[in-house]
């Protein structure tokens, strides 16, 4: 045990309350931005600063069990960004009704299966294989961190459309809204992804 | 535009109307790209708090004096 171990307290449960409060006040916030977009120029940087606290408190306990996980999570993060948005520009990728359909649905699938893992965790049973470090566990990760990068599609096809409609100006600050929504979940699978395939070792 | 014989499809179709919004009120990619920019810096800041609690550094009580 090092010295600088002896003076660190790398306790969770001191960041716990900010994870838990961050993620209750982030869900309202968030419900209530959906339902009133013309309210976003308030609620959407509140929401951020709430799921800061989420952030800031699940890196640090990543951060503590693999060293050098956040800065990867989010260099990925941002180059995922970076380059989606190279390709929509280039039109490499184009958001069509096809493409929209199958992300959505893609998407709601994942919604299903965490929903479902998390009933069933209230029963104390547990979905096999997923969140393991197993094969399946990398295989559903990634293509959960896929879906995740393709949805930054549909956020800048909506921000184009939007702009392109002349819709009004608290319209951008929904628009925001909706690619932090998907920058932050992109993040947190990505954090998972590493977190399994260093687990492996 | 595209030139047409279609007498409703003329170049003065489009003229005329005021924009239901005025052109400052209007959302803009760029406006947009601001405010990610801005919802990104409110997130670090409660997180770079929240980790800086996490690793502060914390004396044991036997190294205080008493």
């Amino acid at each position: 045990v090092g010295v600088a171990e002896v003076f660190r307290s790398n306790d969770p449960a001191v960041v716990y309350p900010y994870l838990i409060g961050g993620l209750l006040g982030g869900f309202v916030v968030a419900l209530v931005t959906v339902f009133k977009k013309n309210w976003a120029m308030v609620t959407a940087p509140i929401y951020a600063l709430l799921e800061g606290l989420v952030l800031g408190a699940l890196s640090a306990v990543f951060e503590a069990r693999f060293p050098g996980i956040v800065i990867q999570a989010v260099g990925l993060t941002f180059g995922t960004l970076f380059a989606l948005l190279m390709a929509y520009k280039s039109g490499l990728i184009k958001a069509t009704e096809n493409f929209k359909l199958g992300v959505v649905a893609a998407t709601g699938g994942i919604a299903l299966v965490y929903l479902a893992s998390l009933a069933l965790g209230f029963f104390g049973v547990s979905i096999p294989f997923i969140h393991g470090s197993g094969p399946i566990g990398i295989l559903f990760s990634l293509f959960v961190v896929v879906i995740a990068a393709l949805n930054l599609v549909l956020d800048f096809d909506f921000i184009e459309g939007g702009a392109a409609a002349g819709a009004p100006k608290y319209m951008e600050w929904y628009a925001a809204f909706g690619l932090l929504v998907t920058l932050i979940w992109l993040y947190i699978e990505i954090l998972r992804l590493l977190a399994k395939l260093r687990s492996r070792r | 535009m595209m030139r047409t014989a279609n007498p409703t499809l003329n170049a003065g179709t489009f003229t005329g109307y005021a924009r239901p919004y005025g052109t400052t009120e209007v959302m803009t990619i760029g406006g947009t790209v601001n405010k990610t920019g801005l919802l990104l810096l409110f997130c670090l800041l409660p997180a770079a708090w929240v980790w800086r609690k996490f690793f502060a550094p914390m004396i044991p009580p036997s190294f205080i004096p008493t």
